[in-house]
């Protein structure tokens, strides 16, 4: 039933399928050591994406590569006509997960952590043994490489098909 | 209203949030092997020995590198368009996968590849270099196994200087299946005879049996105990041979080991200090002994050279997720096998030779160290890396004796056993 669910969990998280795999391995591993933990089946699923999202820090500690700082400067212009809800509806889900791979580990992870799990940035830090401004300045350009990307190649696709 | 970035922000979270995606159906068994305490028993016993053996100086001192990601050989594999459906499914060109198992960097290695049933394999390297490939049918399996024989590789210490060059390793479905009808000769040639050279060095804890002799007049009330961890108990035990592999799992080996121990062995005796005699009856008398406790000791020295003859078994072929390197190629050919150790039990036998020669002081005293042993050994034995040339080897191991020759006049006899730890490494002939 969760299957799918963590394994979309893990590929947001990982660049490669290889590395999600990885990461869903290991949180079925701790879910199923301590399943006995949940007594109530209404809390079952945000305990799952708990482990799973803790797992994926823990690869993320175990695998950390050097970071490449990227040029952001290419991506810091904002155009008041892009309309990103339109671009981004040119894209499948599975797009814009690939899109969220290709961001460096330490700006996917604070990313995913923040925009799509909720986390602050307080909590992040601590996650990720980070200061809280680092965990700002990696979420801000996360943000940045990515709308450089969706203004790259989605206002491309926008145009062909208007 | 929101702000262009809020939207977007807002939209990716929509969107994401539950991204769902199918995982691939074979990581169940590997999460159930993982699962059970026994698989969790290896991986912990091999971390353990990873440790170790980092701080083994024969791993650094290694001549050989298992690095491959480094080297800049370079293997691809095409399947042509006879190949069998199954064929297909067959991966075999990643670059750090091929080049990991062929062992490419160790010179004149035979690298065996299993592949599937009916299908031939045909090597092209460059001419300038002198490589050869084998293919040969395992009965057993019904595979065909290939050992490509690799030009000599130059290194200098842990680093080692390759020669670069592309070689293409081209599968053909074959008209026939090679599984039939196997001679003898051509299961030799399948597992050819080869030898391994090994060194260890082992340091063991000592303990022994002691049993007091009962024909003697000593009576021996006492012997002071021993911490079972203390360092007065430690020895050492040297060993060098061969192996010889004849099958895929069985092998015979031979050594001469020197092994040194030194133990104080303290001790009470009880001694008949004086007679109380008291009138009995009818013109007989009682007369009872009054003991006095003597304390004493022994040392108990060995100093041995010996013959060990024995075997070994291959274990545990399947890494820490339940499959083996067939199951890989065959269904799970996307993901690389982990294995890294070699694991293997054996037993043998030694005959030990005491180098000591009693002295006149022991002799006086009644002590004399025995001259010939024969001990029993069983050990589990791990080998890292699993292929390559040079090797180390991890090996807990038990001795016991099971034949002493005897002195008639020692107050005790002392049956040494013990525990060790070899370490050392093996080079493969």
């Amino acid at each position: 039933m969760f299957r799918p669910k963590v394994f979309g969990l893990c590929r947001r998280y990982t660049r490669r399928r290889e590395e999600a795999e990885d990461v869903f391995q290991e949180a079925f591993i701790r879910i199923f050591k301590s399943i006995d933990q949940v007594h109530d089946a209404e809390h079952l699923e945000p305990w799952i994406r708990r482990i799973t999202v803790n797992a994926a820090v823990s690869y993320y500690h175990k695998s950390k590569r050097h970071q490449i700082v990227h040029d952001i400067a290419d991506y810091g212009t904002q155009h008041a006509n892009d309309d990103y809800v339109l671009i981004l509806s040119k894209f499948s889900d599975e797009q814009l997960v690939g899109m969220i791979n290709t961001l460096p580990d330490g700006y996917r992870l604070v990313f995913n952590l923040y925009e799509l799990e909720g986390y602050s940035h307080s909590e992040i830090a601590d996650m990720l043994s980070i200061s809280e401004s680092t965990s700002r300045s990696q979420l801000n350009r996360a943000k940045q490489v990515l709308k450089g990307k969706l203004k790259a190649i989605g206002v491309e696709k926008y145009e062909k098909y208007a | 209203m929101k702000s262009m970035r809020e939207q977007k922000d807002s939209e990716f979270s929509r969107r994401l949030s539950n991204y769902s995606e199918e995982p691939d159906r074979d990581l169940w068994p590997s999460i159930a092997a993982r699962l059970t305490p026994a698989a969790q028993w290896i991986v912990w016993t091999r971390r353990l020995s990873a440790f170790i053996i980092a701080l083994s100086p024969a791993f650094f001192l290694g001549f050989e590198t298992a690095d491959v990601q480094n080297a800049t050989f370079k293997v691809e594999t095409t399947l042509s368009e006879k190949s069998n459906p199954t064929v297909s499914s067959v991966e075999l060109c990643d670059e750090d996968q091929v080049a990991g198992r062929l062992s490419l960097p160790t010179p004149h290695e035979d690298s065996v590849h299993t592949l599937i049933p009916g299908v031939t394999v045909v090597a092209l390297v460059p001419e300038t270099l002198t490589s050869e490939v084998v293919k040969q049918a395992d009965h057993s399996t019904g595979f065909v196994n290939v050992s490509a024989i690799v030009p000599k590789v130059v290194g200098i210490g842990n680093i080692p200087i390759l020669q670069a060059f592309d070689s293409v390793m081209e599968l053909e479905a074959a008209k026939e299946p090679v599984t039939e009808g196997l001679e003898k000769s051509e299961k030799r040639k399948l597992f050819p005879t080869s030898f391994d050279l090994y060194v260890t060095v082992m340091p063991t804890l000592g303990y022994q049996r002691i049993k007091s002799n009962t024909s003697d007049n000593i009576l021996i009330h006492d012997i002071k105990p021993i911490p079972p961890f203390s360092k007065d108990r430690l020895g050492i035990r040297l060993e060098a041979g061969l192996e010889t592999t004849g099958s895929k799992r069985w092998k015979a080996f031979g050594g001469v080991l020197y092994f040194q121990r030194h133990q104080t062995l303290s001790y009470i005796e009880k001694r008949v200090d004086s007679l109380i005699s008291a009138p009995g009856g009818t013109g007989s008398a009682t007369l009872e002994p009054k003991f006095a406790l003597v304390p004493g000791s022994m040392d108990y020295d060995v100093k041995n050279i010996g013959l060990h003859l024995g075997l070994s078994y291959r274990i545990w072929d399947k890494d820490e997720h339940g499959l083996s390197d067939l199951e890989y190629h065959y269904e799970n050919p996307a993901m690389r096998p982990r294995k890294r150790f070699l694991h293997e039990v054996g037993g043998g036998l030694e005959l030990h030779k005491s180098l000591k020669k009693t002295d006149a002081v022991s002799m006086a005293e009644g002590f004399t160290n025995p001259s010939l042993y024969a001990f029993f050994n069983l050990y589990y034995r791990m080998q890292y890396p699993r292929t390559g040339r040079l090797r180390a080897v991890l090996q807990p191991t038990l001795n016991y004796a099971f034949y002493i020759n005897r002195d008639v006049h020692a107050p005790f006899y002392v049956k040494p056993y013990g525990f060790g730890l070899n370490l050392g490494c093996r080079y493969h002939l």
